[in-house]
């Protein structure tokens, strides 16, 4: 096992990786921004070096200045969180030339799996399905012919992206037209790397994904879904394990394909498989993320499984200790993201300095977060606060658990998204299971009608 | 950082009368204690609440001074940091003598020390000319972004 590891990220997941290594006792080095000298991360891990300014390309982002630190504190290995360079194939490969061991994949994999085409490619070779759509284009001329095959909407995506970044519905020839060079400019820009390729556009999909752990020996297991459609712009917002559109014949498909994609692959680590599923079940890739993700918690919370400790266990070369059978999914969990934006105000972030806050407690109730009272919200960073997860014997009790956690969680001083979520948990479709990718956009524009009318 | 935390515990130790110091902070404690021949305290001091209210502003005042240097040739010094993390070699090689010592003049462009990151030499050089003042790390110690490495005493 390893002795020392460097956490190469900041705020609640350098804060969650403290904790699994603190537990498997493991000394901690953070690294951290002169913008994150009060940061939280800072005062928990065993050690902390300043690499570099608040900008994140001055720091978290900088391999060299990362790199050093580790060696100055003599880590063993390096967990890159997620963001940041989490899914950055020459960081895994510097970290190796370095002889630190990287807490995610080697870098062919990241490399296969990060570039869209390549992982359809891997996808379908596997059996998953994939939505119907092209390999990487090469004019518009091409564009408007695999758009006439498959049918409008499609939507045109950069090869290399991610996180909501280049990607556009088009609906016509002439949108086609224009969009073409607009999406290839903005992959170039987001990503240094112009290439777009384009699939059909399913309209009214959830978007379900599939937990993986891999071990070096090759055994793969699944740890069930989670449903993760109430998002806004391809950011997510609540997320919840298990989905309720999931049936159990679906489950089986969705979680096979999932293992046969991963064995394909040799994949190692925790990963994940997202899939669109749309109204008649029908399942298709979107991408496979090579990291833990912000809500691996509501997995945890069912499967009563350290993802984390897992994820560092198999990467210390360790073979796993849990079976695909004894892994027991017991009730159900749901996690609301708390950002310092204002929701109401086109999210607008809000990186004030908080005056006072008090997070929910008791049964059901778990917390990640690395806000205290007094502590100022950096400007350089996502504003993602912390995350409010509730388990529960059934989802109509962890509702109720959520509502009155979200009544019990307070934050004063910048603007959060805590009131959108408790109206969110009063709404009768949500409740009810009854929602897809679009539900909030929609939910949005109706609290903005209501607003207009009444002023 | 916690090392600096301590040193400043003994500072504030050190100038005053209190004979303890416990410090919670996180999930961390420190504790520290003055050794036990220094301790003479009156009993009739303890019980004077106004006294060591006294104590306290005295104690204040001792801080008050540090801040001001008390001679006028340690004003204006300029720090000289650290670009990146990484370890500090006062010399281009273990049998070398030091780049510089303190009382030398630098000028503009002179290397005065090594910060090795991922086995590449980077020669810090100074940014103004004038004497080294002090020199506050040792050689081959890790050193952090922006971490004070030398104070300058700029010629003009």
């Amino acid at each position: 096992m390893f002795k020392k590891i460097l956490i190469a990220n900041r705020g609640e997941i350098a804060i969650r990786i403290i904790r699994a290594c603190n537990e498997m006792n493991i000394k901690t080095v953070a690294v951290y921004s002169k913008a994150d000298k009060n940061s939280l991360h800072v005062k928990f891990a065993d050690e902390a070096i300043c690499i570099g300014e608040g900008p994140a390309v001055d720091s978290y982002l900088n391999i060299p200045r990362i790199i050093a630190a580790g060696e100055i504190t003599n880590a063993d290995a390096i967990h890159p969180g997620y963001g940041f360079l989490a899914e950055n194939a020459n960081f895994s490969k510097i970290c190796k030339e370095n002889g630190f061991t990287f807490i995610g994949p080697d870098a062919e994999i990241i490399d296969l799996m990060g570039d869209k085409v390549n992982a359809r490619n891997a996808a379908k070779k596997a059996g998953v399905p994939i939505i119907p759509g092209s390999n990487t284009l090469s004019s518009v001329k091409e564009l408007l012919e695999v758009a006439e095959k498959i049918g409008y909407p499609v939507m045109l995506k950069a090869v290399a992206g991610g996180g909501g970044k280049g990607m556009r519905v088009i609906r016509n020839v002439d949108e086609a037209e224009k969009g073409f060079n607009i999406i290839q400019n903005e992959a170039g820009m987001a990503f240094n790397n112009s290439e777009i390729y384009v699939e059909k556009f399913v309209e009214n999909g959830r978007h379900i994904e599939v937990q993986i752990l891999s071990d070096k020996f090759g055994n793969h297991l699944h740890l069930g879904e989670r449903e993760c459609s109430i998002q806004r712009s391809n950011q997510k917002l609540i997320e919840e394990s298990p989905s309720l559109f999931v049936d159990d014949s679906l489950r089986d498909e969705l979680t096979s394909k999932s293992l046969q994609l991963a064995k394909n692959v040799n994949y190692v680590g925790a990963g994940t498989i997202e899939y669109l599923v749309d109204d008649e079940k029908n399942f298709y890739f979107i991408e496979m993320n090579t990291r833990i993700q912000v809500e691996h918690t509501v997995t945890e919370m069912v499967c009563m499984i350290d993802l984390v400790k897992e994820q560092i266990r198999t990467y210390a070369g360790e073979e796993l200790t849990i079976n695909q059978e004894n892994i027991d999914m017991n009730g159900h969990a749901i996690e609301c993201r708390i950002n310092a934006e204002d929701p109401f105000n086109d999210f607008i972030p809000s990186p004030k300095k908080i005056e006072s806050l008090n997070f929910a407690g008791g049964i059901g109730v778990r917390i990640d977060s690395f806000i205290y009272a007094g502590y100022q919200i950096p400007t350089n960073y996502d504003s993602m606060l912390g995350k409010l997860i509730i388990h529960s014997s059934s989802r109509e009790k962890a509702l109720i658990r959520m509502r009155r956690a979200l009544q019990e969680t307070f934050i004063e001083g910048p603007k959060t998204t805590l009131p959108l979520l408790e109206l969110i948990f009063e709404n009768k479709d949500f409740k009810n299971g009854n929602f897809d990718i679009n539900f909030l956009g929609k939910f949005l524009k109706k609290i903005k009608e209501k607003d207009n009318e009444s002023s | 950082m916690w090392k600096d935390k301590i040193k400043e515990i003994i500072y504030m130790l050190e100038n005053s009368d209190v004979n303890e110091i416990e410090v919670r902070f996180w999930f961390k404690k420190i504790k520290v204690t003055k050794k036990p021949s220094t301790l003479n305290v009156d009993s009739s001091q303890l019980s004077s609440e106004k006294l060591n209210v006294q104590n306290l502003n005295q104690e204040e005042s001792v801080n008050k001074n540090i801040d001001v240097p008390k001679d006028d040739s340690l004003k204006n010094l300029i720090e000289i940091k650290s670009p990146m993390p990484g370890t500090f070699y006062s010399a281009p090689d273990p049998d070398s003598a030091s780049f510089v010592n303190i009382g030398d003049n630098v000028n503009i462009g002179d290397t005065i020390c090594i910060v090795e990151a991922m086995k590449i030499m980077n020669e810090i050089q100074a940014e103004e000319s004038g004497t080294i003042a002090e020199i506050l790390v040792d050689n081959s110690n890790p050193v952090e972004f922006d971490q004070v490495l030398f104070k300058l005493k700029p010629s003009n």
